[in-house]
C-alpha cells in the first residue's frame, strides 16, 4: 500500500482529476451492469401477458401487470396500451416519444463514461508534459550530461500516463459493451412494441361497420 | 435508478479503489525488476560485501622524530659518474628512444604524461619555505573556515560553480601548492579515463538535488587515485558499482559493494574514494528522506583499447 501510495503521489496534481474520473467511470459500470440486465428491462411477465393478450378484453388486466413493474419496457407498453382507442397512427406517434425517453434513460450515463475513456488518457498526457517540464528545469541546472536523474525525472513524469491509460482503456471498453447492450434491448423493446401495435390494429374495429 | 443507491453504488467504487490500491502489491507488480529480476554479479557472489566504517584501531607504531646531527657526513653527488647505475648520469646523457617504436598486441603506454616526479618542483629557500608554510596553514584555516560556514546552509547552484572554479588551479595568479593527499603519480594518462558523467543516482529527486549532486561528484572526483598500471601503463581497466547512505549531518553509513568487474585493485579506489570522501556536506534542510541513498558507478576504462 505504502509503495503505491508513493506511486501515485509522485505522478502530481494530476493524479487528482484522474482519480476521480475512475471513480466516477467504476460507478457508471457498476450501475450499468446492474440496470443493464435483460431480465430487469425486458420483464417476463409483461412479455408473458403481451403474448397472451387475444383481445380487447385483455388490455386492462395487460395494463395492471405493467403498472406493477417499472422500467422502459413496462412504461412503453403501459403507454401503447392506455392509448390504444387512438388512431394506429397516433399510437405510434405516442410509442415513439415514449420510447425516446426511455432510451434516454437507458443510455444515461454512458456519455459521462465515454467522456472519462476519453479525458483519462488526456489528463494523463497533460501530467506528462507538466513532468517533462520539470526534468527541463534539471537540464538548465545540470546539463544534458546526467542522463540518470533525467531518465529519473521522466520516469516519474510517466506515471500520470500509466494512470490515464489505466483508466481510460477499462472506460473505453466499458462503454462501448454498454452501448451495444443498450442498443440491443431497445432493439427487443421495439421488436414487441410492433407487435403490440399490430395486435391492437388487428382488434380495432373496422370502419365503416 | 434512486439517489441512494446511485450513492451507495458511488460508495461502492470507492471502496473498491482502496482495495485495488491495498491489494496491488499482491496482485499486480508495477517493478519491472521483480519481474524480470537482474540476475546476481558473479563477482558480487549471492550477497554483497558489506564494508565496516568503524575506525580501526589505532595500533601503528610509534614514530621518533631523529634529527640530523649537525657534525653528519654528508657526501656530495658527484658532478661526473660515467656508471649508468647513477641517476645523475643518466639525467645527463639520456638515451633516446628510436623515433618509431614497434607495436604489438599487448597494451601500452605512450609514456607521455605529467608526472609532479618528472618535473620536480624548484627548491625553496627555507625562509620562503617557512613563510610559504605558514600561508599555507593560513589559507587551510581559511579554508575550513569557509567550509563551515558553507555546511551551515544549503548550497546554491551557483556557489558550487564559485566554489568549483576557486578549486581549479588559475595560471597567472601566484604559486600553485601542491595538494597534501595529491601522491607523486599522475592519473591522467591520455588513454585512461574515469567516467564521471552519470555514475551518481539517488533514491529521490524530489529536491533541489542538482548543486549537491555536482559538489559530490567533485568531491569523489578528488579522491580517485588509481592504481599505476591503469593510470599510466593502461593495463587494467573495470567498474564498479557502490551504494552507500547519506545522513543529514553528512555522515556516511551502510557503503556495500553492489558489483563490480575488472581489477580488484579498482574496486579498491572506487570504495576508499568514498571512504576518504567522507564526511559529505550536510543535507540541505528541506531534504524529503531520512537519509540520501546513493547509487555510484565507477567506470574505469582505456580509449583506444586494443585486442
Amino acid at each position: 500500500m505504502k509503495n503505491v501510495w508513493e506511486f501515485l503521489v509522485k505522478g502530481g496534481i494530476c493524479m487528482i482529476p484522474l482519480f476521480l474520473c475512475s471513480v466516477a467511470g467504476l460507478a457508471i459500470v457498476i450501475e450499468k451492469f446492474i440496470s443493464l440486465q435483460r431480465r430487469k428491462i425486458i420483464v417476463p411477465e409483461v412479455v408473458s401477458v403481451l403474448e397472451n393478450i387475444k383481445g380487447a378484453n385483455d388490455f386492462p388486466l395487460a395494463v395492471s401487470i405493467c403498472e406493477k413493474h417499472h422500467g422502459p419496457f413496462a412504461n412503453i407498453i403501459r403507454s401503447t396500451l392506455e392509448n390504444h382507442n387512438l388512431p394506429r397512427e397516433e399510437i405510434k406517434e405516442t410509442l415513439l416519444d415514449q420510447g425516446r425517453q426511455e432510451v434516454h434513460q437507458l443510455e444515461k450515463g454512458l456519455g459521462v463514461l465515454e467522456t472519462v475513456a476519453g479525458i483519462g488518457p488526456l489528463l494523463g498526457l497533460l501530467g506528462t508534459v507538466l513532468g517533462i517540464l520539470k526534468v527541463f528545469k534539471v537540464i538548465s541546472v545540470m546539463g544534458v550530461g546526467q542522463a540518470t536523474s533525467l531518465a529519473a525525472g521522466i520516469s516519474e513524469a510517466l506515471i500520470t500516463t500509466i494512470a490515464g491509460l489505466f483508466i481510460g482503456i477499462p472506460a473505453l471498453v466499458a462503454y462501448n459493451y454498454f452501448s451495444s447492450r443498450a442498443d440491443a434491448l431497445v432493439l427487443e423493446i421495439e421488436k414487441y412494441s410492433n407487435r403490440l401495435l399490430n395486435k391492437i390494429s388487428s382488434f380495432a374495429p373496422v370502419q365503416g361497420k | 435508478m434512486e439517489a441512494k443507491v446511485k450513492r451507495q453504488i458511488v460508495l461502492l467504487s470507492i471502496l473498491l479503489h482502496i482495495l485495488i490500491l491495498a491489494f496491488w502489491d499482491s496482485f499486480i507488480q508495477l517493478d519491472i525488476t521483480r519481474i524480470f529480476p537482474a540476475p546476481p554479479p558473479a563477482a558480487a557472489a549471492s550477497s554483497p560485501l558489506v564494508f565496516d566504517l568503524a575506525q580501526p584501531a589505532q595500533n601503528n607504531l610509534p614514530r621518533e622524530v631523529i634529527a640530523t646531527p649537525a657534525d653528519a657526513k654528508i657526501t656530495p653527488n658527484p658532478q661526473k659518474a660515467d656508471f649508468l647505475s647513477d641517476k645523475n648520469a643518466l639525467a645527463r646523457n639520456q638515451v633516446q628512444p628510436p623515433a618509431a617504436l614497434p607495436l604489438g598486441d599487448a597494451p601500452y603506454a605512450t609514456g607521455d604524461f605529467p608526472s609532479h616526479d618528472l618535473f620536480p618542483q624548484p627548491a625553496i629557500p627555507e625562509k620562503e619555505s617557512a613563510a610559504a608554510g605558514a600561508q599555507l596553514e593560513e589559507k587551510t584555516a581559511d579554508a575550513d573556515k569557509s567550509q563551515a560556514e558553507a555546511d551551515q546552509e544549503p548550497l546554491s547552484g551557483e556557489a558550487v560553480d564559485s566554489t568549483l572554479a576557486q578549486a581549479k588551479p588559475q595560471p597567472g595568479r601566484g604559486k600553485t601548492l601542491p595538494r597534501p593527499s595529491m601522491p607523486g603519480v599522475a592519473h591522467d594518462h591520455p588513454d585512461t579515463q574515469v567516467a564521471d558523467s552519470g555514475g551518481l543516482s539517488f533514491n529521490t529527486y524530489n529536491w533541489d538535488f542538482a548543486p549537491y549532486m555536482l559538489e559530490l561528484k567533485e568531491r569523489i572526483r578528488r579522491n580517485i587515485f588509481p592504481p599505476i598500471a591503469f593510470s599510466q601503463l593502461g593495463l587494467i581497466d573495470g567498474n564498479t558499482m557502490l551504494r552507500f547512505k547519506i545522513y543529514p549531518s553528512g555522515e556516511l553509513r551502510d557503503l556495500e559493494l553492489l558489483a563490480y568487474e575488472g581489477h580488484h585493485s579498482l574496486m579498491e579506489t572506487s570504495t576508499t574514494a568514498i571512504k576518504v570522501s567522507a564526511p559529505f556536506r550536510k543535507l540541505p534542510g528541506n531534504f524529503p528522506e531520512p537519509y540520501l541513498q546513493v547509487t555510484a558507478k565507477f567506470s574505469f576504462f582505456i580509449k583506444n583499447k586494443r585486442g
